[in-house]
């Protein structure tokens, strides 16, 4: 079977960086309609 | 409702349960049955993972508690992203490998039979009373707000789906499902779209989140902490990580969705999907609700949007609800002016002054105050055994602000939400009573025809079990909530006893299985005295068991059979 592992990995990194991205921007419009 | 909206109410439920027969048609045993063959493709799973976790109360109420609490509580979501990274890498490699029928088949492989069929008794007692309510708990607020009788609309929220669940298992389960969320996205949007739409002239989306924004309402994040707040960034994250671990980790609802893929990677993008999309979708949802409550500013909102009970409060005291009524209709008259007047300075760039702020505050103070007041006299007077308000507001509007046809589709679209949610949990209950409990005291190996006979017997015996807890929690209404904090006790446990299996390969099955129990008793006297908010009971009883195992490895000894 082929080795896509770190195909994986990367989409791992990809959704963390995600919540991460939204949680700044959520943070941005928080204080932006504040 | 006009003959229109029914017609388009009754098509769709009609149309749905057509579909799901359709399509779970050639059942051949359990594995068609309970893993609908494993041939689902990953947006299928994904789907049928989100159409389980939102039931109609996630489309009612979320709405609702935007508008009176702000959006702080998509923060309980931000923990699952990470959650589903976790599943992906550990659980489903090894729930697929093993090729188990359900989560706890695993426990029995790892440790022993009775520690499986502990975890298996403790997830059908909580799944199987936490069905009930959710079929109650829609039931009960569209029975209020449309006048229907309580017990036919538990019948058409929890019965009719039994019919395809029945027939056609989680194939049916997860092509319904597909559908179901399909249609509750597009519903939702339109009703989004026409809550800023029908704002009233010269007002637009930005002078709504500017009044909702200076009313606390956009509050997405808060970094305050304390252990009693239910939905601050800390919980959030971590609270709302072990309870999304424990849900989709090791909850059979949600397991037996990403079982039916076709193979690893489909469970795995199905999941990884969910962890990206969620949190915007409840943001979507809470947004809708932040613009309920200035679309509500900006025109006349009704003292009370729970309309049945209302009614008949007026009708048993007319005068004095007269009486209040006109106060609370001066008193709104003078809460738009002011919302307005607040829209206006952004418009004219300039800031709004602390006295405008505190004035317009003061009058919603006084509004809540007469609804307070109203909302005591229903609960006084017995005529709703449902005092929470919130959960009206966004159909109130639907009812009275969508156009003719749009009204019939949102109704549908609150009977579809629960449909997926409560066909995914029966198909769960029956997978579990069936292979962790049924068939392990059934030595004689049955044939696939027998398998899928047992299969239907069981659906159909939850369904009519969950029913019947919809029924009774019509007359003891009181106690919906002590049910509802059921599932939060046992899933840190749960979760506890599938990370041990999973991260501590020297534990036997013996030593988790009183691990499991101390934890449970800890747990539930941890809730008793109230020492911190429920989201946080997840992260202790996980890490309980996790702690006693390893505190009781070297003195309980494992049993000299495995599987006893």
């Amino acid at each position: 079977m082929k080795d896509d592992s770190k195909y994986w990995k990367l989409r791992y990194a990809a959704v963390i960086l995600l919540l991460l991205l939204q949680v700044v921007l959520y943070y941005w419009f928080t204080q932006y309609w504040s | 409702m006009s003959g229109l909206d029914w017609f388009v109410l009754l098509l769709t439920l009609a149309g749905m349960i057509s579909y799901g027969v359709y399509k779970g048609r050639d059942q051949h045993g359990s594995s068609t049955y309970i893993l609908a063959g494993k041939n689902m493709p990953w947006y299928v799973v994904l789907l049928g993972v989100m159409a389980t976790q939102a039931s109609a109360i996630t489309f009612l109420s979320a709405p609702g508690q935007a508008y009176t609490d702000g959006m702080r509580f998509v923060q309980y979501y931000f923990g699952l992203p990470i959650a589903m990274v976790v599943i992906s890498v550990t659980f489903i490699p090894i729930f697929r490998k093993l090729n188990v029928y359900t989560a706890y088949e695993y426990l029995e492989q790892r440790f022993d039979r009775k520690t499986r069929v502990l975890t298996s008794f403790l997830f059908l007692l909580s799944r199987g009373l936490s069905t009930g309510i959710s079929i109650y708990a829609p039931s009960i607020i569209l029975a209020s707000i449309m006048g229907w009788n309580i017990y036919l609309t538990n019948i058409i929220t929890g019965g009719l789906l039994i019919i395809y669940t029945y027939s056609g298992g989680a194939k049916a389960v997860a092509h319904t499902q597909k559908l179901q969320f399909l249609i509750i996205l597009s519903a939702m949007a339109i009703a989004g779209y026409l809550i800023i739409h029908q704002l009233p002239a010269g007002l637009d989306m930005s002078d709504a989140l500017y009044v909702a924004g200076k009313s606390g309402k956009l509050n997405v994040i808060t970094t305050g902490f304390s252990w009693h707040d239910k939905y601050n960034i800390w919980s959030g994250l971590i609270g709302g990580f072990f309870l999304a671990l424990s849900y989709f980790g090791t909850d059979q609802s949600q397991v037996g969705r990403y079982l039916t893929a076709k193979d690893t990677k489909d469970s795995r993008r199905g999941l990884l999907m969910n962890g990206i999309v969620k949190v915007p979708m409840q943001f979507a949802i809470l947004l809708m609700g932040a613009l309920l409550f200035s679309f509500y500013s900006f025109q006349k909102a009704p003292l009370y949007f729970n309309e049945g009970p209302y009614n008949e409060l007026k009708a048993m005291q007319p005068q004095k609800m007269a009486a209040m009524e006109s106060d609370y209709n001066a008193l709104h008259t003078q809460y738009e002016a002011q919302a307005i007047s607040i829209a206006n300075t952004k418009k004219s760039a300039t800031p709004v002054t602390p006295s405008m702020l505190s004035d317009f505050k003061q009058t919603q103070q006084k509004i809540y105050a007469l609804h307070d007041t109203v909302k005591a006299e229903i609960a006084r007077n017995k005529l709703s055994s449902d005092t929470s308000d919130t959960n009206y507001i966004f159909l109130y509007f639907v009812k009275h602000k969508l156009p003719m046809g749009l009204v019939g589709l949102l109704f549908a679209v609150i009977f579809l939400a629960s449909w997926g949610s409560i066909s995914a949990a029966i198909n769960s209950l029956a997978s579990s009573s069936l292979m962790d409990i049924h068939l392990l005291s059934n030595k004689t190996a049955l044939s696939e025809k027998t398998q899928l006979l047992y299969g239907r017997l069981h659906t159909l015996g939850w369904g009519i079990f969950c029913i019947g807890v919809a029924m009774f929690a019509t007359k003891m209404g009181s106690l919906i909530e002590a049910v509802n904090i059921l599932g939060s006790l046992f899933y840190g446990t749960i979760l506890g006893i599938f990370l041990v299996a999973f991260y501590v390969k020297k534990i036997n099955g013996n030593t988790v299985f009183i691990a499991a129990l101390v934890t449970e008793c800890l747990v539930i006297l941890i809730y008793c005295l109230d020492i911190v908010s429920f989201l946080w009971l997840n992260v202790i009883g996980a890490m309980l068991v996790v702690l006693f195992s390893l505190s009781l490895c070297n003195i309980i000894k494992p049993s000299a059979e495995k599987s006893s």
